[in-house]
Parts: structure tokens; sequence; C-alpha cells
């Protein structure tokens, strides 16, 4: 090939040049040794624009962490399974791949939850839902009180059950309203309320595979309360931040209006 | 949030980005992510302590290829009607253009793919692309080679408007 003075300039060189990865004393090399190649001088030219063209579509400067990016982090640290499900899910593993599936394990590992298990992800899932929620001052719901029977027909559709939204005006708390939100891979529904005095508190209701029932348990942390509880094909947690009492108080009304 | 999480939530950004790079859409790119950052926090005791950004994108990688693998049959999505339309004047921002990139990078394999963004748009070295993929460095030679080869072909295809450099 007449037209190669430089023998080591390869193709590597060549993606190192559109890369602008070479030191300047290669890059004139490889600059040099194009001029007398037109072929992998059209290559590199068309390199360079897929560059700019990929640039432009996807390499704009990632924004800083929002609160939804925050939520999200929140979320799967809450769907995470504990520790003892982790091991179990880990022999399902080993079962499975000498079956020779990999689907295989994600579905052991993330549907067919227990009783045990959605009793486990409640407090999480409900202190989360209060967190990003209850903060929110203009859009803390999807579905305002005013249009009650259009919210706990359209939540109890989404969650498989007839729903009412508990009356807790015994303990001084109104309802606010609900949004649908997602609660171990499924359609779960949130409702609020808040008192006089501004304090607000999240019902969290979701399905419970397994049928199983557990006691009232009370979990605080970040300054939130949760009491939660499964009973029958369903899952319930009370978040908020006010005093233990104050939760159970309302805690018993739920349980008292939800007894299946 | 423990600070391990507070790590992740301050790359999740840049996680998405790459994310977006590897995605037929947005949305997909946004499962992606949650599955990414659901396997970090799982997998948190596996992290050597270092470099925490490269590992997500690994796990993202991997976990993108095991996506393709299982959407593997489908064909890229183009509208015929629309990309038979003649490219229009404007060089920049020009949807048509866009979607034909989005469609050529559709057709790539997810391993090339992925090395191809991870240099263009995440600005990685080869070596440590390499590093990050577990992969040789001619391997990662090879990839590049073969993705900018192919997205060329693919853009060049009856369908498809050459790119045009914007200066």
């Amino acid at each position: 090939m007449t037209d190669r003075p430089t023998s080591d300039i390869g193709e590597d060189d060549l993606h190192a040049y559109v890369d602008s990865a070479l030191d300047p004393q290669r890059r004139a090399a490889v600059e040099a040794w194009l001029a007398g190649n037109p072929q992998a001088a059209a290559d590199v030219a068309t390199w360079q624009a897929q560059n700019e063209a990929i640039r432009s579509a996807f390499g704009r400067e990632p924004a800083l962490a929002s609160t939804a990016d925050r939520a999200l982090i929140a979320g799967a640290s809450a769907r995470r399974p504990r520790r003892f499900a982790w091991a179990m899910a880990a022999g399902f593993a080993l079962f499975f791949l000498a079956g020779g599936g990999t689907g295989a394990l994600m579905t052991a590992t993330f549907t067919d939850r227990g009783g045990e298990q959605v009793a486990l992800m409640l407090p999480e899932a409900s202190k989360t839902n209060y967190l990003v929620y209850a903060s929110e001052v203009r859009h803390p719901v999807e579905v305002g009180a005013d249009q009650e029977q259009h919210l706990v027909n359209w939540l109890g559709a989404r969650i498989g059950r007839k729903l009412s939204a508990p009356d807790l005006t015994a303990k001084g708390f109104l309802l606010v309203g609900g949004r649908l939100v997602p609660f171990a891979e499924k359609p779960g529904a949130m409702l609020m309320y808040e008192d006089a005095g501004g304090d607000r508190v999240t019902v969290l209701i979701g399905t419970n595979p397994a049928h199983e029932g557990t006691d009232f348990r009370f979990e605080e942390s970040e300054g939130v309360s949760t009491f939660y509880w499964t009973d029958g094909g369903f899952g319930y947690a009370l978040s908020g931040a006010v005093d233990r009492e104050t939760l159970l108080g309302l805690a018993h009304l739920c349980y008292a209006q939800y007894e299946t | 949030m423990n600070r391990f999480e507070t790590q992740v939530l301050e790359i999740l950004p840049r996680l998405r980005r790459y994310a977006r790079s590897l995605s037929r859409s947005n949305d997909d790119a946004e499962d992606l992510v949650q599955d990414c950052v659901e396997k970090a926090l799982a997998r948190r005791a596996t992290w050597r302590g270092d470099n925490l950004q490269g590992w997500l994108m690994t796990i993202l990688t991997n976990l993108n290829r095991n996506r393709a693998r299982r959407l593997g049959a489908m064909p890229a999505f183009v509208e015929i009607d629309e990309a038979n339309e003649p490219a229009s004047d404007a060089p920049e921002r020009d949807p048509l253009q866009s979607d034909r990139l989005a469609a050529a990078l559709n057709r790539l394999d997810p391993d090339q793919r992925a090395v191809l963004m991870l240099v263009v748009v995440e600005g990685y070295r080869y070596a440590e692309v390499a590093a990050m993929l577990e992969i040789p460095i001619g391997t990662v030679m090879s990839r590049l080679s073969r993705a900018r080869r192919n997205l060329a072909s693919a853009l060049a295809a009856g369908n498809v408007v050459e790119l045009r450099r914007s200066r």
C-alpha cells in the first residue's frame, strides 16, 4: 500500500483520535497519516459526526438529584428483602441456577411475598409515603376528601376490595384525600388525614397475598412513628410525626373499622 | 437515608443519563435505574468500597444486557412512513434525525452500545471501561469499532439520512 507511510497507525489509533484520547504527538502523526488515507479519513469523519449526534441526544450534564430520586431510593430500600428473606432467595437462586434459569431467580426473589414479608415492608413503605406526601403543601393527594366516594371507589378497585376511608374524627383527624401508591410491586392505597393543628397522618393499605394476620407492631425512625399490621388479604400501616399514644388511638380506630 | 444510600442518590442523575443512552425510551430507562438501585442496595455488601459510580454503571450495564436478551426478538421500532419522509433542513434538534439515530442505536448489540455510550457520553477512558466491564481492552476496542461501523451502516441504510456535522 503506497498510501501508508506510517504503517504503525492502526484502527485503535483512529478511535482514540475520534475520542480525543491521544497525546499531541500521536495525534499529529494520525492526522498526517489520515491526509494520505481518504477512506480512513472518511470513517473518522463519520465517527466524529456520530459522537456529536450521540452527545447532543444524550450528553446533557446530569441535573442534581431531585426529591423524586430520593423517593426512588427510599422505595428501593423499602422493597429490599430483609436479611432472612435474602438468604432464602439465595437458596432459591442456587436451586434455579442449577436448573439453568436466572429468570426464575428474579421471580422467586421478587414475587410471591409471604405475609411476613409484606409485614416487613409495611413500616418502611408507610414511612416513605408519609415523608414524601405529607410534606406536600399543594398536592398532598390525588383525589381530595370533597370526592370521598369517588376516591374510595377508585382506590378500592385498584387494590381489589371494597374500601372505605376510616372515620378518625373521634381523635380530631379529618380526611384530606388519598392517592394510588405502589406497594410491594402492586397498587396500594394511601389515605391522608389532618388535625386542626395541621399534623398529618397517612394510612397505607396494600394487598397481602399470604392472607396471614399479624399483631400490631410499632416502629419509629427519622421522627416518624408507624403502627402496622396485616389482617386477611391486606396489610395496613399508619404513619405520622405524632406521639405514640395518638397514633395508637388512630390505629385502633382504623383496625376497628377494617376488621375482617 | 443512610450514608450509602445518600452516595447512590448523588450518582443517580448520572446513572439515569447512562440508562437513557442505552434504552429505547425514558420509561425503559427509568425501570432500568430502579432495578439497578434495588440491586445495588441488596448487594451493598459486595461493593469493594471504591468507585461507587463505576460499580453502579457495571450493574446497570449487566441488567440492560439481560433485559435486551429478554426482549431480544423485538424489532427496532421505526414508523415506515415517518422514516421515508425527507429530512428537514434544520441540522440541529431535527426530530426525524434524532429518531433515526435512536432507531439505528436500537439495532446495536447491547454490549456494543454500552461501550460506545460509556466512552462517548460518559467520557470514560478505554482502560476504565475494560476494568468496569471486566473485559480485556482489546474487547473494548473491537466492540467500539463494531458499534461505530454498525451504526454507520444502519444510518446509511435506505430509510436513514446521513448525519451531518454541526459546525
